[in-house]
């Protein structure tokens, strides 16, 4: 299994590759001020993103000289006629570029049409839950799926080895949204001075509302209310289960965090690379959490606080 | 400026009882059936030969909605598209349902009608757009994947003659293009959905305990001065106000969809 890891300058790059990443992900806006409309990627913040296309091209050449892989975001959900048109403007000006991450079913077309020799993946944000899904894309021209964090342990495992040719991305840390990607239409960095999405707003007040009106139970629920707010970011354990399917080096394990500084991707990147190895040496499921639990508290400093995704809850 | 409206009707329950109430307050000539948020929520085989059995071969138009779905979700669907009859209209919400819908139709045999579901137009639903009085902004968020004319034309080449949209308070900026139509829900407006559940007992799994059909959360946001209704694993607004005829127009809008109760 690889390790795909987010970057937002071309210094991030030796010392990640140096801690064992093995593919990068990058996102651009040439606008210094951007917003859920205006930009370019998923991640509408200023220090997630690259803001020229001389500077891009500086990160992808650091990564070709180490021979590693490296993929563009252009995974909005919705674009105008001007932003196709710089897409395909930026896309032209870079050179050694492996692939790019989309949602947006006629970008995939003019990607398709204009940059063949680009591999194409899809986001999470299309949300791919299903084998059908999965050929519909591929009927598309997609070569990689990334899969839904939101997606049962089963599931995933169900559907890479169903698909025992395709390539695969899989989050493994740091993402944490409460919805579906994709199935969310909230906006993220429009309102006020905090940037707040609507769904981390704190301050509300919450009453259940019975169908049955014999049901008189008391007006505030926010216990069970805040229930639907889970906050689960990490799946590193679930890798022993991963290692199982049918050839695993056809997936990528992606950490989220563009935003993130280089000491906190370095220390993902080596929780991930170190979790990876313990793999060879470590043969029971239970044995397997336990050391990555030791793990976590040696290279984080705090212990594992067990916000585990992809059912895997010890 | 009068517009020849199709009126339809979303009901949760298999009831001719509660069919006739409504018809009694609205004259509707179309009936929406199934999910659109949770596999979970699928009806059965027994509940879809219930529901032909209570309106088909009546006036009513059928159209059924399905929702984003795992390969569990897909078999329940297989199932229930080899009952549903010939032609029916099914409105889907993921892409992997419109493969399925795809593979049911090849060779005629059942010739169902695609529709494109309100969780494939991607349009941001913030509530918040109500309280901003910056005009520009309210614009920039009537964008949708419909206004790129590209996706319009996929939809027609692969025969997706129907897009189903909500009543956002900011609405839309598209223009449909000849040969699409398009429905608009209300009044309950979706905002984002999840696998996430506040009834769930248990996270890890996918079985459920259909606490959600005991009754929803309203929620109040102060800031904003805002209420929103947290249904299972969903969340929705409300806009009880019917954009102009003008708009209606614009959109391609010649069905209105009400939804008496939280989908």
């Amino acid at each position: 299994m690889k390790i795909l890891a987010p970057v937002s300058n071309f210094k991030e790059i030796i010392p990640l590759i140096k801690e064992g990443a093995d593919e990068f992900y990058f996102g651009i806006n040439l606008s210094p001020e951007i917003n859920d409309i205006t930009a370019l990627n998923a991640r509408p913040f200023k220090g997630m993103n690259l803001q020229t296309i001389s500077g891009a091209q500086k990160v992808i050449q650091v990564v070709k000289d180490y021979k590693k892989k490296i993929y563009i975001c252009f995974n909005n959900k919705i674009y105008s006629d001007q932003q196709y048109s710089l897409i395909i403007e930026i896309l032209s000006n870079l050179k050694g570029l492996n692939g790019v991450i989309v949602v947006d079913i006629p970008l995939i077309q003019i990607l398709k049409r204009n940059f063949s020799k680009l591999e194409i993946i899809v986001s999470t944000i299309s949300h791919v839950f299903n084998s059908e899904a999965i050929d519909f894309y591929r009927q598309l021209g997609v070569e990689r799926f990334t899969l839904s964090r939101n997606l049962y342990f089963p599931d995933i495992l169900n559907l890479i080895n169903k698909y025992k040719d395709y390539k695969f991305e899989i989050f493994i840390k740091n993402e944490d949204c409460f919805n579906i990607n994709g199935l969310c239409n909230y906006t993220h960095n429009i309102w006020d001075t905090k940037k707040l999405s609507f769904c981390r707003l704190k301050e509300r007040k919450c009453k259940f509302v019975s169908y049955n009106k014999k049901d008189q139970r008391p007006g505030n629920n926010l216990k069970l209310y805040w229930r639907r707010f889970p906050n689960r970011n990490c799946g590193v354990c679930f890798l022993y289960q991963l290692n199982k399917v049918i050839a695993p080096q056809r997936i990528s394990l992606k950490f989220a965090g563009r935003e993130y500084s280089l000491e906190q991707k370095l220390k993902d990147t080596r929780f991930i690379r170190k979790s990876l190895s313990l793999l060879n040496s470590i043969r029971n499921g239970s044995d397997y959490r336990k050391e990555v639990k030791n793990l976590f508290e040696e290279i984080y400093g705090f212990s594992c606080q067990n916000k585990c995704c992809y059912a895997i809850k010890s | 400026m009068l517009l020849n409206l199709e009126k339809a009707i979303y009901i949760k329950r298999l009831s001719l009882k509660v069919v006739r109430n409504y018809e009694k307050k609205m004259n509707f000539s179309r009936i929406y059936f199934g999910s659109e948020f949770c596999e979970n929520l699928i009806p059965d085989s027994s509940e879809i030969k219930k529901f032909l059995g209570l309106f088909q071969d009546k006036r009513f138009n059928l159209s059924f909605l399905t929702p984003w779905v795992t390969d569990r979700g897909l078999k329940k669907l297989e199932d229930i598209f080899k009952i549903l009859p010939k032609g029916t209209e099914i409105v889907f919400n993921d892409w992997g349902t419109f493969n399925l819908i795809n593979k049911f139709n090849r060779g005629g045999s059942k010739n169902f009608k695609r529709v494109l579901g309100r969780l494939l137009v991607f349009h941001y639903r913030d509530p918040r757009v109500i309280a901003t009085k910056n005009g520009k902004l309210k614009e920039d968020l009537q964008n949708s994947n419909l206004n790129a004319e590209n996706f319009q034309k996929f939809l027609q080449v692969n025969k997706i003659s129907r897009v189903e949209l909500d009543n956002t308070y900011q609405g839309y900026n598209f223009k449909i293009y000849k040969g699409l139509k398009t429905s608009l829900y209300y009044p309950f407006v979706f905002m984002a959905t999840a696998t996430n559940c506040a009834y769930k007992k248990n996270f890890d799994l996918p079985d459920c305990s259909f606490g959600c059909k005991k009754g929803f959360f309203k929620v109040y946001f102060p800031k904003y001065n805002i209420y929103t209704y947290d249904q299972g694993n969903s969340q929705f607004y409300v806009n009880n106000k019917i954009p102009s005829s003008k708009s209606l127009k614009l959109w391609g809008v010649n069905r209105l969809v009400f939804f008496p109760e939280i989908p």
